[in-house]
């Protein structure tokens, strides 16, 4: 099956800075793919390629088969786009915000009516349709953003950081409404966050950008089975000495002494839980406390973004 | 094509409501020319038959105020609202034309433009002033001839909007290019009175012949006047619309 977004070496340099560096990847029908990364990592600037809004500096792009540049006008209709910044005009309802949408689309003008009541219905705003959306809450706004992108019934959706700055219960719903129609539908989701956990939960596949590259690609399960260590956190009263003697333990990947206790990663914790305590003991040092945590997609961050660290800043280790 | 009327109208028509829920977008528009049209009437209207041998002053300072309320059209600003609320990018990624995104907000604008100058010229009619020739040819001439300026005026903004993103820096340069776009010519001396380097300044600037163009509607119409004024001004278009057009070029490539 052909990738419904594929990316080769695309590469966009504002001046001196590369913001996105020669990226490759391709997205394969009906698959979420969360982009994850720091802020200015590039994630924003290589969507915006990827949605016609900015000329790459080299390589390409398509989506669905269409080149993003040469045939832009055959990849928009075929894109819904949720922008980090809700844009709308202010001065428009929420009715005539989606009518006008619907036309700009190709809609004819009963259909476009029609459309945008039924939108309304879907995000929740049907009875706020009929008030301008500059007196409508945050929430809001992104509810009609996301019912803008949504109204044209796209094959391929973008998302960039779409409940970046919404309450919890706001996010829950934006994300329930999203993976309900893309369920029904078989959406191709293309989208980036700064919440791990979403992505944890939402994404097919994840990959990690930082600087303008894309630093390691796979399934959240396989990236936090390959990357991710567990961590043991021991509350010792010399964490110093405790370090010490941990780093002789074999198996552990990292130590690192901090008031208070030593934070411990370590592949399997539950297979070397037992060497640990035990090398301890042997030290006279004994564990107040011992509390082991499953790694997260955050671990898995930290840990690329700590390796991939230029040296000198030190891999963590003390 | 039907798609493309049909995505004209809806951009032209958003332009024209948020021009009508915006007093502050049409109240100026309608007042100030009216302000500086009184004042200049009061100051001169007594003393320019003797001074500078033009008898009808009212008609003579009638396209002054009409120009100024064309000048009030503000795509630029609209522009760069949109660009900077983000709306902008939500036009981009639709499927409608570069080209209908430009020409259906500057059809809005106009819209706006004629109802302005109607309302002066019917302002000029209570107070006596008259087409020289017919009526109807002598208020398509001047709805023409300010509708191209406004134009030319209006690619100046978006062409800053498109190419900075900024609200400051259209108004400062649609600012800084109206005063001596405006007062650089025989706004209120006829060009025979002026010398030397304001009366050679003068005859570069698009604005006096088209100033020349619209009094000549009132007066004798002088087909050979009018027609130098209509090609000015199409002149002045066409080049602020290429800058507008490579503005919009740019801010694809530049992304910002």
């Amino acid at each position: 099956m052909s990738a419904v977004i594929e990316a080769n070496e695309l590469t966009r340099s504002f001046g001196q800075i590369r913001a996105v560096d020669g990226v490759s990847f391709s997205v394969a029908r009906g698959e979420v793919f969360g982009l994850l990364g720091p802020n200015g990592a590039g994630k924003s600037t290589l969507l915006r390629m990827l949605t016609t809004l900015l000329t790459p500096t080299s390589g390409n792009a398509s989506i669905l088969g269409h080149d993003v540049v040469r045939d832009a006008a055959q990849v928009r209709p075929n894109i819904g786009v949720v922008l980090q910044e809700v844009g709308l005009d202010d001065r428009q309802t929420g009715y005539e915000v989606l009518t006008l949408h619907g036309l700009l689309y190709g809609l004819r003008p009963r259909d476009a009516r029609a459309r945008a009541t039924e939108m309304l219905e879907i995000v929740g705003l049907a009875d706020a349709a009929n008030r301008r959306v500059g007196a409508y809450s945050g929430g809001m706004r992104r509810r009609i953003d996301l019912a803008m992108a949504l109204l044209h019934e796209p094959p391929v959706m973008f998302l960039d950081e779409p409940t970046t700055g919404l309450d919890p219960s706001s996010r829950a719903a934006i994300w329930d409404l999203l993976a309900r129609r893309c369920a029904e539908s078989g959406t191709t989701i293309f989208l980036t966050t700064q919440y791990l956990e979403e992505a944890d939960r939402i994404a097919d596949r994840v990959a990690f950008a930082d600087r303008g590259r894309i630093v390691r690609e796979g399934t959240p399960s396989e990236l936090k089975a390959e990357l991710a260590t567990d961590t043991v956190e021991i509350t010792t009263a010399l964490p110093e000495q405790a370090a010490a003697v941990l780093a002789s333990v074999p198996g552990i990947r990292q130590v690192l002494a901090q008031p208070g206790g030593v934070t411990v990663r370590i592949q399997e914790a539950s297979v070397h839980l037992a060497p640990i305590v035990a090398a301890l003991l042997a030290a006279d040092l004994e564990p107040k406390e011992i509390v082991v945590t499953q790694p997260t997609l955050d671990d898995v961050f930290r840990v690329i973004t700590t390796v991939d660290e230029p040296a000198g800043r030190g891999g963590g280790e003390r | 094509m039907v798609g493309y009327l049909v995505q004209f109208v809806t951009i032209a028509s958003r332009t024209i409501t948020s021009i009508m829920r915006e007093p502050a977008a049409w109240l100026p528009a309608l007042l100030t020319p009216m302000c500086i049209f009184a004042v200049q009437v009061g100051a001169f209207g007594q003393i320019s038959g003797r001074a500078f041998d033009v008898p009808d002053y009212v008609a003579f300072q009638l396209p002054v105020a009409m120009l100024i309320a064309a000048s009030f059209s503000s795509a630029g600003h609209a522009v760069v609202t949109d660009i900077s609320s983000g709306y902008f990018d939500k036009l981009c990624l639709s499927p409608a034309r570069r080209s209908v995104l430009l020409v259906g907000r500057l059809a809005g604008e106009m819209c706006g433009v004629l109802v302005y100058i109607a309302v002066l010229l019917n302002v000029g009619l209570l107070l006596g002033v008259r087409f020289g020739g017919n009526p109807l040819v002598g208020a398509m001439t001047l709805y023409a001839l300010m509708v191209l300026f406004a134009i030319a005026y209006d690619a100046i903004g978006i062409a800053v909007a498109l190419r900075t993103g900024s609200p400051k820096a259209v108004q400062a340069v649609s600012f800084m290019i109206f005063f001596p776009l405006l007062f650089i010519t025989p706004w209120s001396v006829p060009r025979e009175y002026m010398t030397g380097w304001f009366a050679t300044l003068t005859s570069l600037n698009p604005l006096t012949y088209l100033f020349e163009a619209a009094r000549s509607v009132f007066g004798t119409p002088d087909t050979a006047v009018i027609t130098r004024g209509l090609v000015a001004a199409t002149l002045f278009s066409a080049v602020t619309l290429s800058l507008c057009v490579w503005g919009f070029h740019r801010r694809l490539r530049a992304g910002t």
